[in-house]
């Protein structure tokens, strides 16, 4: 499992910063997680929560001019931030390869599909344009493209949304990652060929033996594709956890915001949803202290204070770990999710685990709903 | 909730998009038929859901009910009226009654108006409302009822927030008080928990104010949640009309089983977001 | 396509016989000055005027005279003869129709091939001294009238009368196949000329261009796939970005026309331009009509082949 083999990925307190007109963007505060071999890890989480953003720093994608990235990120050995690009040139799209959302701008429009796949495998396999070709076909057979001889020399815009979906991931797998990282993979398609995505994903995975990263908003999606997940916000990892243990056992309040907030397809029909109040934080001016208290329904005034850290839960020990970053106690936690499972409302499970209503009634702030 | 004579009836609408060719003259060589054949009720104070995946004809249906487009054939009639194929003002007339909210919070609100002006938008095309003080206070409750700040009534659209846009159109729909709200797609390109804002503001707007509302999504979910029935599309016809209760727990067309079915995280032999 | 381009072809057709006819009566109308007491000179009697008059038909009625013209035009490919030397039109402008080319395709290669480049360096570099001082001087070059430039040239820079005597002074112009060595060096001055305000314009469209194109997401796909920078640049980026450029390039080059005009006459090279110039002087409507329509000519044919070109360019585009 991830921990007692050297996971395939390992980030250590990675922070990455931009440099904009209006000031200093903190889109990465500091993340810890690790992807093992063969395993998938989601990372969850919305807007502004820095989860793409992490996941392009993987591959180097941030480094510009005005971007500060500290921390280390490490690959079979090495520090992938220390690499110079000429060394991170050789890893992209070779043993670490990136799938993105939205496949039609992200091919290039003027051209084949097959060109720029033949591309992807001649930048780092020494092989003749034939053979690039041929390699190619059969990797668009080999994501379910129907016909793919005669569909290699089509352009992106001649493809629907599911296949060229399925021709990037082609792309992506042309060498044979070991890491795959895909950037909401499934976001703009239609719900029955996102299920072929994944399951396709899925497959691939166990054929090949590839760690893989989803990035997406959907919990849906990791629910059903990731072996752990890890809940972003406002550039921190506020929880992370076996997925079994997440969705049986949240205890993080965002966390148990994003599920409450989901309609779904089982389990009884509420009048209303419950959203979490206010809307994603600015990342020039975070919240002081733990960046979600604002919008926290069970905030203390020292929450506006202290910065929480990711810790191992009480309990028996689980492989993965269940770490959580919340300065509320553990069992006051437990008391609070049962209370809300249990159907009451968030303030009355802040008085049945006897809490006080530290929160002036001012509530978030409104500039961002 | 429901009297018995529905708000919106259509009835075996047909909406055909030629597909031409020609040099001076042009030879229709076929159509593409965006909606085949669709039949089906909107009846008073409900909320009805329209499902279904890219190109099924869901839109283009909405669009038919609000005649901005007119039907190649069959009906719509609104509010016992038939309006399939009026023009003009009595059109315009009818179009006060029927509003409609559109996915897209950043290309749906024109950027070089106020967010007054946009709200405001609907009474000077109709001519209500011309006293400026009135129409600001009008604009001012419109605001307040869809939860934003009455005093941000001279802000620009890029000031706000995507679910607070999406309030400013749902502020715009109900200026002119209609029966029927119909949004398309109003969720999808929010955030999650920004979603339930807007879910529930829908909610709460249509109990509070009687409409009829027609909601249209690619989510299966979120059309449970909000919709008593629920009519499912696909390839321009409709495969299956039921009951919130019967369609999601014993479909009966195997379309609708396999939407369910695909649903990331729902099927029962899989892992599920409730655990 | 094949259907696009015969719709297209007619269409042009149908242009330019409505601006040949619109000329036709602009002419006729406008108080340009009589074509016949020019010719006759000073102190010509008025007999001698009306005999012109006859000879050259302007006493017929004007739609007579431009159904006499429409005629000779479309069935005979026949011009006219010049009002002011009998000489056939189409001779005149055959003649000199080399000099003119030669300076307009000279001109544009020379343009494209230094402001491209410098445009792909400025969206590279943005806000760096190169880039400062390449769109500061572009906005000089572009504000400057092109006659301007070219006196200032050759008060500058030409062999008999500049300051710095480097290239040949306006006259020098002899055609390539007598002297190849000459005529390049006649041309040099005058393309630089030509060719200064578009150079600075191409640079700033293509630094434009290329800033917008690499924001978009295929080009981070590009690097993610492990590309070196310059194929992501040239492959992936300038491929897409010259685009636009290339069908500007289309239509610059059939408007060129007007901007040779005054650089013929500045450095005396015997173009169409200079022909047209001195056409218009005279009031020598059979000349500057035909040079009119050529220019027509041009600009039609030019943008039948953008559009096509646009198509090969561009997959997504499709032509019914």
């Amino acid at each position: 499992m991830s921990s007692i083999a050297e996971p395939l990925l390992r980030v250590e307190d990675l922070h990455v910063e931009f440099q904009t007109e209006d000031g200093v963007v903190k889109a990465v505060d500091g993340i810890d997680y690790e992807v093992g071999k063969g395993r998938t890890l989601g990372i969850v989480g919305e807007s502004g929560s820095g989860k793409t953003v992490a996941a392009l720093t993987t591959l180097g994608l941030t480094r510009a001019q005005g971007t500060r990235i500290s921390g280390r990120i490490v690959f079979e050995g090495r520090d992938l931030l220390s690499l110079p690009e000429v060394e991170l040139r050789r890893i992209r799209g070779n043993e670490i390869a990136m799938v993105f959302q939205d496949s039609l701008s992200a091919l290039h429009p003027l051209y084949r599909v097959g060109a720029q796949i033949v591309e992807a495998v001649r930048a780092h396999q020494d092989v003749s344009k034939a053979q690039a070709k041929a390699r190619t076909i059969e990797l668009l057979g080999l994501v379910g493209i129907p016909d793919p001889g005669r569909r290699v020399d089509d352009y992106p815009h001649e493809f629907s949304g599911g296949m060229r979906q399925r021709a990037m991931i082609a792309m992506a797998l042309a060498n044979e990652p070991k890491l795959l990282i895909a950037d909401e993979p499934t976001t703009a398609l239609d719900v029955t060929v996102q299920a072929q995505i994944l399951a396709l994903l899925e497959r691939l995975r166990g054929e090949l033996g590839m760690g893989i990263v989803i990035v997406t908003h959907d919990l849906g999606v990791v629910a059903e594709m990731a072996d752990e997940i890890a809940v972003m916000y406002a550039g921190r990892i506020v929880e992370t956890a076996a997925t079994e243990a997440l969705l049986a056992g949240p205890e993080h309040p965002y966390t148990w915001g994003l599920l409450r907030s989901i309609p779904t397809l089982e389990g009884p029909r509420v009048e209303q949803l419950a959203p979490i109040p206010g809307g994603p934080p600015s990342l020039i001016d975070p919240p002081s202290g733990c960046h979600f208290h604002p919008r926290c329904a069970y905030a203390q005034p020292e929450h506006a204070r202290i910065d929480p850290e990711l810790r191992t839960i009480p309990g028996p020990p689980a492989q993965p770990a269940h770490r959580v970053a919340c300065l509320l106690e553990a069992d006051v936690r437990r008391r609070l999710w049962s209370e809300l499972q249990a159907g009451r409302e968030p303030a009355q499970a802040l008085t049945a685990a006897g809490l006080p209503r530290a929160q002036a009634t001012d509530g978030p702030p409104e500039s961002h709903a | 909730m429901s009297s018995p004579e529905p708000l919106v009836e259509v009835r075996d609408l047909v909406k055909h998009f030629p597909l031409t060719r020609g040099i001076v003259l042009k030879r229709k060589l076929g159509a593409v038929k965006a909606v085949d054949g669709v039949s089906f009720e909107v009846l008073r104070g409900e909320t009805l859901g329209i499902v279904g995946e890219t190109g099924c004809g869901k839109s283009t249906t909405a669009r038919l009910m609000m005649r901005l487009l007119e039907p190649t054939a069959g009906t719509v009639h609104f509010d016992g009226q038939d309006i399939t194929h009026t023009k003009g003002s009595r059109l315009k007339a009818t179009r006060r009654e029927m509003q409609m909210i559109f996915q897209d919070p950043y290309s749906s609100l024109n950027p070089r108006k106020t967010v007054g002006s946009i709200v405001a938008e609907p009474f000077a095309i109709h001519g209500l409302h011309r006293d400026r003080a009135e129409r600001r206070q009008k604009v001012r409750e419109l605001m307040d009822t869809v939860g934003l700040n009455p005093e941000h009534y001279n802000r620009y659209p890029h000031e706000f927030s995507g679910g607070q846009r999406q309030r400013i159109g749902v502020a715009r729909a109900l200026a002119l008080g209609p029966k029927l709200l119909i949004a398309d797609e109003p969720v999808s390109a929010l955030d999650v928990s920004i979603q339930a804002q807007v879910l529930n503001l829908l909610r709460e707007l249509q109990r509070g104010m009687g409409l009829t509302l027609v909601l249209i999504s690619h989510d299966l979910s979120v059309v449970r949640h909000m919709c008593d029935r629920v009519a499912v599309m696909h390839a321009g016809k409709i495969v299956e009309l039921a009951d919130n209760e019967a369609l999601y727990s014993s479909p009966g067309h195997p379309y609708t089983k396999e939407l369910l079915a695909a649903v990331p995280g729902a099927r029962r032999d899989r892992r599920t977001i409730h655990g | 396509m094949t259907r696009y381009i015969i719709r297209r072809i007619l269409w042009g057709i149908l242009l330019l016989i409505l601006v040949t006819a619109l000329m036709f009566v602009l002419f006729r109308i406008l108080p340009a000055g009589e074509p016949a007491r020019l010719r006759a000179g000073r102190n010509a009697s008025p007999k001698v005027i009306a005999e012109l008059r006859l000879d050259l038909g302007l006493n017929k009625s004007l739609p007579a005279q431009f159904w006499i013209y429409m005629k000779e035009v479309l069935l005979h490919f026949n011009l006219g003869y010049s009002y002011y030397s009998s000489a056939p039109v189409c001779g005149l402008i055959a003649e000199r129709l080399g000099a003119t080319l030669s300076l307009m395709i000279g001109a544009a290669i020379i343009w494209v091939a230094t402001g491209l480049p410098i445009g792909i360096i400025s969206a590279l570099r943005r806000r760096s001294k190169l880039d400062r001082a390449s769109m500061g001087a572009a906005l000089v070059l572009v504000s400057a009238p092109e006659y301007w430039l070219g006196l200032i040239a050759l008060y500058l820079f030409a062999a008999d009368i500049g300051k710095l005597k480097i290239f040949p002074g306006a006259g020098s112009y002899v055609g390539l196949t007598s002297d190849p060595w000459k005529w390049l060096t006649s041309l040099l001055l005058p393309w630089l000329v030509l060719a200064a305000g578009s150079a600075a314009i191409y640079a700033r469209v293509m630094r434009g261009s290329l800033t917008e194109v690499m924001q978009e997401d295929y080009i981070r796909t590009a690097r993610a796939k492990g590309l070196s920078e310059r194929r992501v640049v040239l492959r992936h980026g300038v491929r897409s970005a010259i685009n636009p450029i290339l069908t500007i390039l289309g239509l610059d080059i059939a408007t060129l026309l007007g901007s040779a005009i005054l650089v013929e006459v500045v450095f005396n090279i015997p173009g169409i331009g200079q022909l047209a110039y001195t056409a218009i002087t005279h009031a020598d409507f059979p000349i500057v009509q035909g040079t009119v329509l050529l220019g027509a000519l041009f600009i039609v044919v030019a943008n039948i082949v953008v559009d096509i070109a646009y198509a090969y360019l561009d997959p997504r585009v499709r032509y019914s």
